[in-house]
């Protein structure tokens, strides 16, 4: 018999999703009391929160019937697993407040793969700038196909920038909901959840069926951070969610990493200060791999292989296109020099590419690299046909994540940068 | 007793066009009453006490009879003041006080003041067309209209101040002098140079590729870089309208009520407020009106804060911009007015409209603004440019002034030649009007040009809609380096100015 959750575990996550909105109006969004309600006993806790629906809720309890919850979770498709039975994940036996019981779609035996091979939580901003989906995308995919469990929460921007980047990665991301695993939300993250559906896990705290509640949205931030050894901040504005979830995550002892931002940018405010507090520095995935598996043990990892290992991208919405060192042999290759895991660029189209990733404007660039206007339209339409830019907004360009990288052009450009005839 | 009948002709204006509209008057004894039928506006039923007190102050005789006026066709409507002096003649000949046959191969129109001298009237451009059509040979207009109505060949422009010289011209007392020469027209003061504008050469190659090839341009910057300034620059880029395009937008600031009398030399420029109606941008109204992208026509329409027009008026631009003329469909009656105008939009990088430094915009917010902008509009934009701040132009200095706009033009003039040689025949004029079959024929990129096309394709970076647009950009940027092969490096720019994909899926 597969592992399945005992009675007693169903009861008490019946009857916290029977208490959920009592429980909102209790605690509010960011209660610090949430860990010590949840792990209240069922008598405490209705005694605690339920108030008038005391009797209700005591009634409720008595009359639960566990195999008709159990029948009708197997009509769903959605199994439960309890600390009590096999596939719990051990690591949410660290938290004060374990969920009594794990609902999940996918199979137990994918989720018991899932959880036992490293996890990383790869969390952000919901409105993030374009270059935070870059890095999900990028951080996403490239722990996937190092083996490593991509954790997210399912938000938009950078929450599902990490699961479509771990999905073409190769991995199976693990989603954990603030509702119930069968309830897409936000709705426009729709596709994804089917897809992680169907390629991955979904886990949640919560019975099938309910939407999420205020609470649940730090509570599901709770079992981010506890699944993972290592959880990396894409961007976080100060007091955002994001900071939460790592705050549960020093609480619990786990690793932190955050991705630099600009200073100045506000956008980046809540986790550059992480960094400052003495965050692990994460600038791509190997960073990532370092943290989670100690340095060297990334040998497992190569930037290029993995790309290529993912095979065909399948990002259905279209953050980026498929990098030159997805599509094979680029047109670069022609013009690199040097080593193919350094390609130098023709003079000019490397310092249009080193202006476009300081984030200077097409007027400077024009300007500066002596090119002319047309000649940067040019060049920057050659360097977007090359993968390694993208438009921003209308009329702006962004350095892409594909593609071969160039280092930073006062520390190794020797070549003299000016315009070719 | 006999009653007696003379009838005139004059033209009513309907969008740019004029249509011949018969003034009978009847006169006969009965009570003195003065009636006009044939489905007047308030305008032409008040033209009843302009003509009595103007014939009675010109010291001529208003017949103390019942007089009928008829406007035919009946089912016609007649809007403004222009019919006064078909219907003050009317009576004159009804009445005996001029010779009937003096006004049987004539047609007239003109306000009447009080005192009895003509006011000009809007459309007379139009309405001389229509009297050549006719086969009329000679026109009577106010004398202020003249030489907008003398324009036209193959019909006698007869130029009259007022009442008294009206009679004394159809009396053969009096000849009107011939319509002053049309070069005598002054020129407008130009829009300003080019290089008043500093800085922003991403921008100026933007415009000067927009005048060559006549491809619609989206400004994209934050607000003092200039944008306006450069916009207003475009129709002095332009090369002068030919004698044929010159008439054309003469008639239609004519029928406007914005003709200085005379041909119109100057390219015009529109730069409607965002808060502008659909009937206001594209033409409409009761008796429909020319809308902005009218008046526009041959020249260049400027729309400052593209975000922030309606979405609706927005929309309606579509059509226009793909056809160049815009249909009004009024009742029984389809009105169409040319416009065939170079678009000009202008918008922010952002919501928050502040340099990108200290922009603290999501993407989320900018997809949501990139939203506002219409995609069936941004569909038919073939490049963008982006402007610095101000502040980053303070850099620059000031000795590095850029090109004239003679220099510009001059390149512009040669590039036009190319395509109207070109195209001679196809009914387009410029690269930008392409179809997409003249564009197969006339933008064939080969060997390396081509390669990159397609690695754009390969890429998802171009879509068949973008393919096209690229092409013909990229025909233009060949056109003005006077090639007639489009390299590679012509298709690359011509991908760099596109607009970007994100806001066209958007």
């Amino acid at each position: 018999m597969s592992p399945h959750a005992c009675d007693a575990c169903l009861r008490k996550s019946a009857l916290i999703g029977f208490l959920g909105a009592r429980l909102s109006a209790v605690l509010g969004g960011l209660d610090s009391r949430l860990g010590s309600v949840l792990a209240l006993g069922e008598a405490e806790l209705i005694a605690a929160v339920a108030g008038r629906q005391a009797a209700e809720a005591r009634r409720f309890s008595a009359g639960f019937d566990a195999e008709g919850s159990r029948r009708s979770l197997a009509e769903t498709g959605v199994e439960a697993v309890c600390p009590h039975g096999g596939a719990y994940p051990v690591a949410l036996l660290t938290l004060a407040d374990v969920p009594p019981v794990i609902y999940l779609t996918g199979g137990v035996d994918r989720l018991r793969e899932l959880t036992q091979a490293p996890v990383a939580t790869v969390v952000g901003a919901r409105t993030p700038s374009r270059y935070a989906i870059e890095v999900a995308l990028d951080l996403g995919r490239g722990l996937a196909a190092a083996g490593v469990t991509v954790v997210s929460g399912l938000a938009l921007g950078v929450d599902a920038a990490a699961h479509r980047g771990a999905l073409a990665g190769g991995g199976g991301p693990l989603g954990v909901l603030a509702g119930g695993v069968d309830v897409p939300y936000p709705k426009t993250n729709r596709a994804l959840h089917s897809q992680i559906r169907d390629e991955g896990v979904l886990i949640s705290e919560l019975p099938p069926g309910l939407r999420p509640l205020r609470w649940s949205f730090p509570a599901r931030n709770r079992i981010m951070a506890a699944l993972a050894r290592l959880i990396v901040v894409v961007e976080a504005a100060e007091s955002s969610g994001t900071l939460i979830t790592a705050e549960f995550a020093v609480q619990l002892g786990r690793e932190v990493g955050a991705v630099p931002g600009h200073v100045t940018a506000r956008l980046a405010a809540g986790s550059n200060r992480l960094l400052r507090e003495g965050a692990a520095v994460i600038r791509s995935p190997q960073d990532a791999l370092d943290e989670l598996l100690g340095v060297g043990a990334g040998g497992r990892f190569d930037q290029t292989e993995a790309g290529r290992a993912a095979g065909p991208t399948r990002l259905e919405t279209p953050p980026r296109r498929p990098t030159p060192v997805e599509r094979g042999p680029s047109p670069l290759d022609a013009l690199s020099a040097s080593p193919r895991d350094e390609p130098s660029l023709e003079g000019s189209l490397r310092r249009v590419l080193d202006m476009v990733e300081g984030g200077e404007g097409v007027e400077a660039i024009g300007r500066e690299t002596g090119l002319g206007p047309g000649r940067a339209r040019a060049a920057l339409g050659r360097l977007e046909l090359m993968g390694l830019v993208a438009r921003d907004g209308l009329a702006s360009y962004v350095r892409t994540l594909g593609g071969p990288r160039v280092a930073p052009p006062i520390l190794d450009d020797p070549v003299p940068s000016e315009a070719h005839p | 007793m006999a009653a007696v009948l003379a009838s005139v002709a004059t033209f009513a204006i309907e969008g740019i066009e004029s249509h011949e509209v018969v003034v009978e008057a009847d006169v006969r004894r009965g009570l003195p009453v003065f009636t006009v039928v044939g489905l007047p506006d308030a305008a032409v039923r008040e033209a009843r006490e302009r003509v009595r007190a103007a014939l009675l102050n010109s010291g001529l005789d208003f017949p103390l009879q019942r007089l009928t006026a008829n406007l035919a066709p009946a089912d016609l409507r007649k809007a403004g003041p222009s019919f006064d002096l078909a219907l003050a003649a009317a009576v004159l000949a009804a009445s005996g006080q001029v010779p009937r046959e003096s006004l049987a191969s004539a047609a007239l129109c003109g306000e009447l003041s009080l005192g009895g001298s003509l006011r000009p009237v809007r459309g007379a451009l139009a309405m001389a067309f229509g009297a050549r059509k006719a086969g009329f040979e000679s026109l009577i207009v106010p004398v202020e209209n003249a030489g907008e109505a003398g324009l036209v060949e193959g019909v006698e422009v007869l130029g009259v101040p007022d009442l008294a010289h009206l009679v004394a011209m159809l009396r053969g007392e009096w000849r009107a002098d011939p319509p002053p020469s049309t070069s005598r027209v002054v020129e407008a003061p130009a829009e300003g140079d080019l290089n008043d504008v500093r800085g922003q050469a991403d921008a100026k190659r933007a415009l000067e590729l927009a005048a060559a090839g006549g491809h619609n341009l989206l400004m994209v910057g934050p607000p003092g870089a200039g944008k306006t300034m450069l916009a207003r620059r475009l129709p002095g880029l332009l090369p002068d309208p030919g004698f044929e395009e010159a008439v054309e937008i003469t008639r239609v600031q004519s029928v406007a009520g914005l003709s200085d009398g005379g041909l119109a030399r100057r390219r015009p420029f529109r730069a409607p407020h965002h808060t502008i109606s659909t009937s206001g941008l594209v033409g409409g109204g009761a008796t429909p009106r020319p809308g902005e992208i009218t008046l526009a026509h041959r020249g260049v329409l400027f729309l400052d804060e593209l975000a922030e027009f309606s979405r609706a008026a927005l929309e309606a631009l579509r059509q226009p911009l793909e056809s160049g003329r815009v249909e009004v469909t009024r009742g029984q009656r389809a009105i169409s007015f040319p416009a065939a105008a170079v678009l000009v939009g202008a918008c922010n990088r952002c919501p928050c409209a502040r340099p990108a430094a200290e922009c603290g915009c999501t993407d989320v917010d900018r997809a949501r603004y990139a939203r506002r902008l219409s995609a069936p509009l941004l569909d038919r934009i073939d490049l963008v440019c982006e402007l610095e701040t101000a502040g980053a132009l303070e850099l620059v200095g000031d000795e590095r002034r850029g090109e004239s706009t003679a220099s510009v033009r001059r390149r512009v003039v040669a590039a036009r030649e190319r395509q109207r040689s070109r195209l001679t025949g196809t009914g387009a004029f410029t690269n930008a009007e392409m179809t997409p079959r003249l564009t197969r024929r006339h933008a064939r990129v080969e060997g390396r040009a081509r390669a990159r096309l397609l690695e754009g394709h390969a890429h998802g970076i171009l879509t068949g809609r973008g393919h096209d647009r690229v092409l013909r950009l990229a025909r233009t940027v060949a056109d003005l380096a006077g090639r007639d092969r489009i390299e590679a490096d012509d298709v690359e720019e011509a991908l760099g100015f596109r607009l970007g994909a994100q806001a066209v899926a958007a």
